[in-house]
C-alpha cells in the first residue's frame, strides 16, 4: 500500500509539473488562467451583457465584484470537471507501455488524473479565501468544505474511471469530450445562478451534480450558508454507488487493455 | 535435462507455464470488444485469432530459458503473458518472487524531468519503493555513466544517454525473474559490453531468466534450456543444442538467416560495430577503455598488398595482419577473419578463441593480430576480407572492417559453387590396390 500511495505521487508529480515545467510562468498559470477567465467573463456578462447578480438578502442587485466571485466558485468546480472529461479517456491511451510492457496498478492512472484536475478547485478556494480575509468576510462556514469535498471527488472518480477504460475501445470519447464539457459549462449554473433558470426547467437543472456543487460551493464560500443534508446525503450515495460501478467496468475492461492498444 | 527433472520437485519452481495459450479476439468494430467484456456470455461478437497454444514449461531457481522463432511466432505474446501483462484466454502462470520485464526501457520518461527524478518515477513505475530506489540512486546513475547530467532535464541527453539510464534502472530492480525482450544489445560501444556483463551478473545472483533474442549465439551462451515458438506452437523445447541446432537448419531451410556462422554479423549486428571505411585505416588515438579498436589492417596477396588484390584458387596465399588498441583492464580481444562473396553471403570464417590464442598486448594495450590462410579455397571470382575484433569470450562484437579489402581469384577449372572441394579422383584401381573396398 505504501509503494501504491509513492507510485501515485511519482505519477501525480509527473502530470502536474510535466505540464507546467519548461514554461516562464511555470505553476503561476494555475492562478493566471482562472483570474483572466473570470476578468473576461465578467467582462462580457457583468459589464457588456448587463447580467446582475442577485443578492439573497433582498431585490438589491449585485455589483461586478459579486458576479466575478460566482463566477470564480462556479469555474472552480467546472474546470475540475471538465479537466476530467477531457483528459480521463487519454489517461490509459497516452502510457501504452504501462499496460503491455509492465506490471502497472492501472487504477493510478485515472485516479492521478482526478487529482490533477482537482488542483483547480484548490486554486479557486484559495482564491476564495484569500479575498474573503482580504474584505474581513471570513466566516466558519468554510468548514463545510471537508464534507462537500468528498461527493465531488467522487463523482469526478467515476467520471474518470468509465472514460480512462471506454476511452480505449471507443476513441470517439476523446473526441466528443470537448464537446460535452462546452455543453455542460452553459447548461451548469455557472455564469448565472441556479435561480435564473425558468422553474419548469430548474428540476432537470437540479438533477445536474456539478450544478449541485457549484451551488452549494457558493453557498457555503459566499453566502454564509451551510449545506442542506438531504441533498448532501444523496449526493454522497450516488457517487459512492457511481464509483463503485465505474471501478467495476474499469476492472472489467482492463483485462482487454493490452489486447486494444 | 533439468526441465524435466524438475518436474519431480514441483516446490522448486519460480516460473511455472501450464498450457497457456492466447486467443486474440479479431472484432469488425471496436465497440464489439467493449460489449463482450460487459456481457462476455454472448459468443457472437468476434472471431478467434490463436497466437499462441498449449504451452507449458517449468523453470527453477537460477535457470536461463532462451525462446526462439521467427517473427510472428508468438515470442513476445509468450514473454508478455509471463510478465503478466496480458492475460492468457487459457492455461495459467505462476511466477514467483519479483519480476522485472524489460520489454520496453524507460516506461514513462518525461523529458522535463531531471534524470534523478526519472529514475523515481521509472524505478517505482517498475516497482521499487522510496527506500529501495534510495539505497540503488548512487549504483544507478555510476552504471548510467550519466555523472554530473543527472540534475538536469532529460530532453537534454543524448539517445544513448536516455538508454543508458533506462537499463541502469530496469537492470537495478534485482528480480527474482527476469524477462528480457532483445534487450541485450543498447548504447554504445563500451556500455554495451557492460550491459552484457550486468546480465551475467544476474544470471549469477541466481535469478531466473527469460529472454528472446535472434542473436542465436547469445542463446547458447546465456541459456540452459530453449524453447522454439513456430506458428505460435511450441515446436522443440529442451536444452539449447538441441533446440538451436535443429533451429539454425530450419532458418538456413527457409533462407532466413538472422544469424550467420560468426556472432553478430547480420546486417542488423552492423550497427554494433566500430565500422571501418574501406582502406582508410582509424588515426591513432589515446587507449580505448572498455573496448578495443581497430588501429589498421593490412591485407596482402602473394606478398602485394592494397585493397584489391590478385591471385589464384587453392595456389595464393591471404595474410592479414589487425593492428588493435584495447583496454587493458580487460582480457585480450580474439579477432576474426571472414570471407564473404562480393555480394556480402559469408562463404568462411576463422576465429582465434577457435584456436585458444590470447593475443600479446603491449602495457598500451595494443598489439597485432596476424592471421595467414594457405592455398585459399574459393572458386574463382571477387571476395570481400573482413575483420572483426570480439570480446574474450567471442560474445561481444567490438569493432569491424569488412570489407577491408577484396581479392580476385582466378582459377583454371569449371568448378561450380564457391567452394573448392579438393578431393582426388581416382578409377577405382588405387583404392583396390589400397585395400579400401
Amino acid at each position: 500500500m505504501n509503494h501504491q500511495i509513492f507510485l501515485f505521487f511519482q505519477w501525480f508529480k509527473r502530470d502536474l509539473a510535466g505540464r507546467y515545467r519548461g514554461s516562464w510562468l511555470g505553476l503561476s498559470w494555475l492562478f493566471v488562467q482562472p483570474l483572466a477567465q473570470i476578468g473576461v467573463f465578467t467582462l462580457i456578462f457583468h459589464g457588456f451583457m448587463q447580467v446582475r447578480w442577485p443578492l439573497a438578502a433582498g431585490a438589491q442587485q449585485g455589483d461586478a465584484w459579486t458576479y466575478a466571485l460566482n463566477t470564480l466558485a462556479g469555474l472552480a468546480v467546472f474546470n475540475f470537471f471538465a479537466e476530467v472529461l477531457t483528459r480521463a479517456p487519454i489517461a490509459v491511451l497516452s502510457q501504452p507501455n504501462l499496460v503491455t510492457k509492465v506490471r502497472f496498478p492501472l487504477p493510478i492512472l485515472p485516479l492521478v488524473t482526478v487529482s490533477v484536475a482537482l488542483v483547480h478547485v484548490g486554486v479557486g478556494v484559495v482564491l476564495l479565501a484569500a479575498v474573503s480575509i482580504a474584505t474581513g468576510n471570513w466566516s466558519g462556514t468554510y468548514a463545510w468544505l471537508a464534507l462537500w469535498l468528498p461527493p465531488v471527488l467522487l463523482y469526478g472518480t467515476s467520471i474518470a474511471f468509465l472514460l480512462a477504460s471506454a476511452g480505449l475501445y471507443v476513441r470517439d470519447l476523446g473526441q466528443a469530450m470537448p464537446a460535452v464539457s462546452s455543453l455542460l459549462m452553459l447548461l451548469t449554473p455557472i455564469f448565472y445562478p441556479m435561480s435564473a433558470v425558468p422553474a419548469n426547467l430548474r428540476d432537470l437543472f437540479e438533477m445536474n451534480p456539478v450544478a449541485w456543487a457549484v451551488e452549494s460551493l457558493r453557498g457555503f464560500m459566499l453566502a454564509d450558508q451551510g449545506l442542506d443534508w438531504s441533498q448532501w446525503g444523496a449526493h454522497l450515495l450516488f457517487s459512492i454507488l457511481a464509483v463503485i460501478g465505474a471501478y467495476w467496468v474499469f476492472r472489467r475492461l482492463q483485462a482487454g487493455f493490452a489486447d486494444v492498444l | 535435462m533439468s526441465y524435466e527433472r524438475a518436474v519431480k520437485n514441483q516446490d522448486e519452481f519460480v516460473v511455472t507455464a501450464d498450457r497457456i495459450g492466447k486467443a486474440y479476439r479479431i472484432y469488425r468494430r471496436p465497440i464489439d470488444r467493449l460489449w463482450q467484456l460487459l456481457w462476455p456470455r454472448k459468443k457472437a461478437w468476434a472471431t478467434d485469432f490463436i497466437a499462441l497454444d498449449d504451452v507449458s514449461f517449468n523453470l527453477r531457481h537460477g535457470e536461463v530459458l532462451g525462446i526462439v522463432g521467427l517473427n510472428g511466432a508468438g515470442k513476445s505474446t509468450l514473454l508478455q503473458l509471463l510478465a503478466g501483462t496480458l492475460v492468457p484466454s487459457h492455461g495459467s502462470v505462476v511466477a514467483k518472487g519479483r519480476i522485472a520485464a524489460i520489454l520496453e526501457l524507460g516506461s514513462g520518461f518525461n523529458p522535463d524531468f531531471t534524470g534523478r527524478e526519472n529514475i523515481y518515477l521509472n524505478a517505482a513505475t517498475l516497482g521499487l519503493g522510496k527506500a529501495e530506489i534510495d539505497a540503488r540512486m548512487d549504483s544507478i546513475i555510476q552504471f548510467a555513466g550519466i555523472g554530473s547530467h543527472i540534475e538536469q532535464p532529460v530532453k537534454t541527453y543524448s539517445s544513448g544517454m536516455v538508454v543508458r539510464l533506462a537499463f541502469s534502472i530496469a537492470t537495478s530492480v534485482n528480480p527474482d525473474v527476469l524477462i528480457i525482450d532483445e534487450a541485450l544489445s543498447v548504447g554504445d560501444g563500451i556500455f554495451r559490453r557492460r550491459s552484457f556483463d550486468r546480465i551475467m551478473e544476474i544470471k549469477e545472483r541466481g535469478a531466473t531468466i527469460i529472454f528472446c533474442s535472434h542473436v542465436l549465439f547469445h542463446v547458447k551462451e546465456l541459456c540452459d534450456t530453449a524453447l522454439w515458438l513456430h506458428q505460435g506452437k511450441l515446436r522443440k523445447l529442451g536444452p539449447v543444442e538441441d533446440v538451436i541446432t535443429p533451429y539454425q537448419e530450419f532458418l538456413d531451410a527457409v533462407g532466413d538467416t538472422p544469424d550467420l556462422p560468426l556472432p553478430a554479423m547480420g546486417p542488423a549486428a552492423d550497427a554494433q560495430f566500430q565500422q571501418l571505411p574501406l582502406a582508410e585505416p582509424m588515426a591513432a588515438q589515446a587507449t580505448p577503455s572498455g573496448e578495443a579498436q581497430i588501429r589498421e589492417v593490412r591485407v596482402s596477396l602473394d606478398r602485394q598488398t592494397g585493397t584489391e588484390l590478385h591471385g589464384f584458387s587453392l595456389r595464393s596465399t591471404l595474410e592479414v595482419e589487425i593492428e588493435f588498441a584495447s583496454d587493458n583492464a580487460l582480457p585480450a580481444p580474439t579477432a576474426a577473419l571472414v570471407l564473404s562473396s562480393d555480394s556480402g553471403q559469408v562463404l568462411g570464417s576463422w576465429l582465434s578463441l577457435t584456436q585458444g590464442l590470447v593475443f600479446h598486448r603491449d602495457p598500451t594495450g595494443a598489439g597485432v593480430a596476424r592471421i595467414v590462410v594457405d592455398r585459399i579455397p574459393l572458386n574463382a571470382g571477387r571476395y570481400r576480407v573482413g575483420v572483426y575484433l570480439f570480446c574474450e569470450r567471442g560474445l561481444h562484437g567490438y569493432a569491424m572492417s569488412d570489407p577491408c579489402a577484396f581479392i580476385t581469384l582466378e582459377h583454371g577449372g569449371r568448378e561450380r559453387g564457391a567452394l573448392l572441394l579438393e578431393g582426388a579422383w581416382g578409377d577405382g584401381t588405387q583404392d583396390r590396390e589400397r585395400g579400401l573396398t
